[in-house]
């Protein structure tokens, strides 16, 4: 083998690679982790795009596979890191032979669109299949692999070389693969199908294997990808991350292995990095994309390449198809080197760009600022700002420093924005987030990172039964905890003795009607009907036009933007003249009234919360909510307004000094507040609220919806009346539990 | 299951695919003619409700609002052709990558412009409430969905296949040299196939908006659903878009109704089965 500049510089890379992490800050270094799996996806992909020059808009397919292999197989069957690599990959290569039987029948526009139908087809099977991939929930708590070659790889350093031997061995054999002549005949059938076919060559197998190749090593990056994670969700295979994938292979230059390497790197660290300065990097990732295809649509090497020796364009067909550098091109390998380099040594001073403060305390806050959750989010924030204005922005008697991040409600980016909170921001103390799920995908990660976490708004019912998290301290509910003193109201109050459900599909929607079911049915009612449609549904027909008309009434669970369409689609499908709507606590809750008209009128909920609460401290924290944000706030603004004073509590108690992380959560734990707007809480033995239950009427009053309490259970707790021992021997309500014994 | 329940599920099936068909018949139209792979489409979608909806509110009218937001559409997309994705013809990857990065702007100016919260487009007091038969409740706005969607469809066939307009596109479509030669001017017809093409996706986000609102998102929540309408159909023909969007549509619904965990499944799996089989699509031709 010649020595060639092109050779040494990647070498150099190489060696950088191996020496370089303990420079990185850890954020650094789990954003070059993340890098390297993408990078690995972005190589499989350009089999297809680069060598075959078919353009697939299903590529995410393949990492989803391998992601869901290995959560599925860890956190229910605790194989081991062998197992779930051969799985993921045969999985994902055995899709791959299946899709690739169909998909081949067609070429350009018409492939495209074939990968992109059967990309959904996976997507639509991790979104609804609920009962093997958890549905919107995703799949939680995949730990790191330990014990491989006697070795944990469980922190970030270790992983990151693992990842990176994974790099360099999909490097390897996608390198073998396309310098053999294999790989050059599938660059042939690139350049003239009909040529090779006349020459006696099979095209259609030799697409066909690389097709599965490219599959097979895609699966292996999801592998890797869910371990890195911890986390697994529909998400990670969406039409968009296939997008993103082309724009990796593209952007590096397609056709050249290491080029879409480089893209991959490139992306994500420009999705990550940009989103610390700006909110609208957005903006700027299009902008990327569209330049892309404007000034470099051979991509970066392919621009490289052309760049020294003025317009000596090449046609594509003269293109370097071994990905090895011919002599006459040291320049640009020296260029693509000396970038390389020049990355690397910006990550690895990039740390000191985001020095600490010491002098002030730093809450890192997430909540949903953009997409349909927004507006919770927005009661979210508004309710901890107010309380930190109304105290001069101080915390036993020191600074206060928030940094909001946007979670989108999407679990998987609110792991993101959790590991850039405490790796780079370096907060004190954490605290918000939105949806239960999201609520179990965090708390893994909160106990990893030590760092305390207040929960005021995710109730996920088992953070404080049967999985107890020590670094998660609740501010807010669990899911059920509302539901068991309404059951028994129905059944008794209101005397309903058959009603259906109709809930979200997810984890929150079953903890809240599983306390529901069992309470009402323990007093004497019967469920005799469950729907659930999924999170995001926008059109409830499907559901509505299935309930059963003899029943007595309706217990709905709505969320976030389906509270919004819900009772308008109800009453439409003429529901509501016959049967009475009742609902959780979030389906009537105050960020959704003023945006609902008279069809929500007669719905009775149980919160612990309700604006129209009649007593002195919430009438004040109503008026002054009103007056600041012009806007009545929901159980959403009290929770995080109590949560700016449940901090302020605890840190009192230890004289400020929250750096010692250990002594913060033990306050934390301890902290009681007598007089908060939705009454007196404190804490039970399992760290959740006891609390008062407010059941709740929708009712006009000056034009305004408001709910109206039209009953109080005082100092309930998650447990209800039963014995905490005797609650937590039967299993965590969900989809099946309690049974459906009436249906 | 009673008939009751076949009838509501069969309607909602068919409003449901008339939205689909709005937004489906615009990429199809692009598609097909053009060959252009158009992710942006999602975001007329989204943006033609986002202007429609501040027209409403400055004028409180509902048409009003709809003009103004097939016409925002329309230049938006007449611009972004003429610039950017004329010169693309033939290579897909460029296109899907252009276009997405449109998308990807397109997202992010809306949040600037009308922040994150989600909102419904008022719509006029003669379309809300239900009409009752019997033991039936048909939403009027559902019907009204229809309606739209049937007179769109009436009216781009007319368009393409009854003027000389349409003669004029169809002639740029199948070979363009020719078109030039006989002194039809290309290029205005290309660039006024593509604004119908958006104006269309901008009327479904009107029409959608005041059924399930209008919020961030939303653009790359529908963008596949129009996809699979065009691919299923096949693309660049009226009728498949008509037959896409209705079996899209049914199988949406139906599938929710009987195989909740399966639905998407059972929504994407007969595309495929479809594909295997025809791969230009129902009525598709290579």
């Amino acid at each position: 083998m010649s020595i060639t500049p092109a050779r040494v510089g990647i070498a150099a890379v190489m060696v950088t690679m191996l020496v370089a992490p303990p420079f990185f800050s850890s954020f650094m270094l789990s954003l070059v982790t993340q890098a390297l799996i993408y990078a690995i996806l972005a190589m499989s992909l350009d089999i297809l795009l680069g060598y075959i020059g078919l353009a697939s808009l299903g590529h995410a397919a393949y990492l989803g596979l391998g992601a869901y292999a290995v959560g599925i197989l860890t956190t229910r069957h605790g194989a081991s890191f062998w197992t779930t690599l051969a799985a993921g990959v045969l999985l994902a290569l055995a899709v791959a032979a299946v899709f690739g039987l169909i998909a081949l029948r067609a070429t350009s526009v018409y492939f495209l669109m074939i990968t992109l139908a059967l990309g959904m087809v996976v997507w639509g099977l991790a979104h609804r299949w609920v009962s093997v991939t958890q549905g919107d929930n995703g799949i939680s708590g995949v730990p790191r692999p330990t014990g491989l070659f006697g070795l944990s790889f469980a922190d970030s350093a270790s992983f990151y070389y693992l990842a990176f031997a994974g790099f360099l061995l999909a490097l390897a054999v996608l390198g073998v693969i396309v310098r053999s002549p294999f790989g050059l005949t599938l660059a042939g059938v690139r350049e003239s199908e009909s040529r090779m076919r006349t020459l006696g060559y099979n095209v259609w197998l030799h697409k066909y294997l690389g097709f599965v190749i490219a599959g097979a090593v895609g699966g292996f990056a999801g592998v890797l990808w869910a371990y890195y994670n911890g986390f697994v969700s529909p998400a990670d295979l969406e039409l968009a991350t296939s997008v993103e994938i082309l724009l990796m292979v593209a952007l590096g230059g397609r056709g050249t292995l290491l080029g879409p390497a480089l893209g991959a790197v490139i992306i994500v660290l420009l999705k990550n990095l940009v989103s610390v300065y700006t909110h609208r990097w957005l903006l700027i990732l299009g902008a990327v994309y569209i330049l892309t295809i404007v000034y470099a649509p051979d991509g970066i090497v392919g621009a490289l390449r052309q760049w020294p020796r003025g317009r000596r364009a090449r046609a594509p067909a003269a293109r370097d198809l071994t990905g090895e550098a011919p002599s006459e091109e040291g320049d640009m390998s020296k260029k693509v080197t000396a970038m390389m380099v020049l990355g690397v040594v910006l990550l690895a001073g990039a740390p000191a760009a985001w020095a600490q403060s010491k002098a002030s305390i730093k809450i890192g806050f997430l909540a949903p600022m953009t997409g349909g959750a927004a507006q919770v989010g927005k009661d979210m924030v508004n309710g901890l700002s107010m309380w930190l204005e109304e105290n001069g922005h101080q915390i036993a008697g020191r600074k206060v420093e928030v940094i909001v991040e946007d979670t989108q409600g999407q679990p998987n980016i609110a792991l993101t924005k959790l590991r850039k909170l405490v790796e780079s921001d370096k907060v004190h103390v954490l605290a918000g987030g939105l949806f239960a799920h999201v609520g179990y995908a965090l708390a893994p990660k909160v106990d990893e990172y030590k760092l305390p976490m207040l929960y005021p708004v995710m109730a996920a019912d088992d953070l404080t039964q049967r999985k107890p998290t020590k670094w998660v301290v609740r501010s807010g509910w669990s899911s059920s905890q509302p539901s068991h003193p309404f059951g028994e109201y129905v059944a008794k109050q209101l005397g309903y003795k058959k009603v259906v459900t109709i809930a979200i599909d997810y984890a929150f929607g079953w903890e809240v009607v599983g306390g529901f079911q069992k309470t009402f049915e323990e007093n004497g009612g019967q469920i005799v009907q469950k729907l659930w449609p999924p999170l995001g549904t926008t059109d409830f027909a499907p559901y509505l036009s299935q309930i059963r008309r003899d029943a007595d009434a309706v217990f709905a669970l709505m969320v976030a933007q389906s509270s919004l369409r819900f009772p308008r689609q109800y009453q439409n499908a003429g529901l509501k003249a016959r049967l009475p709507l009742l609902g959780g606590g979030t389906t009537f809750d105050e960020f959704v009234l003023p945006s609902l008209g008279d069809e929500a009128i007669g719905g009775i909920s149980p919160l612990m919360y309700s604006a129209a609460l009649d007593t002195p401290v919430n009438k004040r924290f109503v008026k002054e909510y009103r007056a600041r944000y012009k806007k009545v706030p929901s159980y959403y603004s009290e929770v995080c307004y109590t949560t700016g004073r449940w901090l302020n509590e605890a840190a009192k108690t230890i004289n400020g000094d929250v750096e010692d992380k250990e002594k913060f959560l033990a306050a934390l734990r301890r902290v009681e507040i007598p007089d908060a707007p939705r009454g007196p809480v404190k804490l039970d033995a399992h760290g959740n609220p006891i609390q008062n239950i407010y059941i709740r009427k929708v009712e006009k009053k000056d034009g305004e919806l408001w709910n109206t309490v039209i009953e109080t259970y005082t100092g309930v707790s998650q447990f209800w009346k039963y014995k905490p021992e005797e609650f937590l021997k039967q299993p965590v309500y969900d989809r099946n539990f309690p049974p459906c014994k009436h249906c | 299951m009673t008939l009751e329940f076949w009838i509501s599920q069969i309607f909602s099936g068919v409003s449901y695919g008339a939205l689909l068909f709005l937004l489906g018949g615009g990429l199809s139209l692009i598609f097909g003619m053009m060959r252009i792979v158009n992710m942006t489409h999602g975001s007329y979608y989204l943006l033609g409700g986002y202007v429609a909806l501040t027209a409403i509110w400055r004028s409180g009218n509902f048409v009003i609002g709809l003009l103004c937001g097939a016409l925002a559409i329309a230049v938006i997309g007449v611009c972004e052709w003429n610039a950017f994705l004329k010169r693309l013809a033939g290579q897909e990857l460029g296109q899907v990558l252009t276009t997405m990065g449109f998308a990807l702007i397109f997202q992010d100016l809306a949040l600037i412009i009308w922040g994150g919260d989600p909102y419904t487009i008022p719509v006029p007091a003669v379309l809300s409430g239900s009409i009752q038969a019997g033991e039936l409740f048909f939403p009027v706005y559902r019907i009204f969905m229809i309606v739209v969607a049937v007179i769109v469809a009436v009216v781009v066939w007319l368009v393409l296949d009854r003027t000389r307009l349409g003669a004029m596109m169809r002639a740029t479509v199948d070979d363009p040299e020719m078109a030039r030669g006989v002194g039809i001017n290309v290029h205005v017809i290309s660039m006024g196939v593509f604004a119908m093409g958006a104006v269309l996706a901008s009327i479904a986000g009107v029409v959608a908006g005041g059924f399930v609102g209008i919020y961030p998102g939303a653009d790359f929540e529908i963008l596949p659903y129009a996809f699979v309408v065009v691919i299923v159909g096949g693309m660049g023909s009226l009728p498949g878009a008509i037959v896409g969007s209705l079996m899209v549509g049914l199988l949406d619904n139906f599938g929710k109704a009987f195989f909740s965990e399966l639905s998407y499944f059972t929504l994407f799996a007969p595309m495929a089965a479809i594909l295997a089989v025809r791969p230009t699509g129902l009525f598709g031709r290579a």
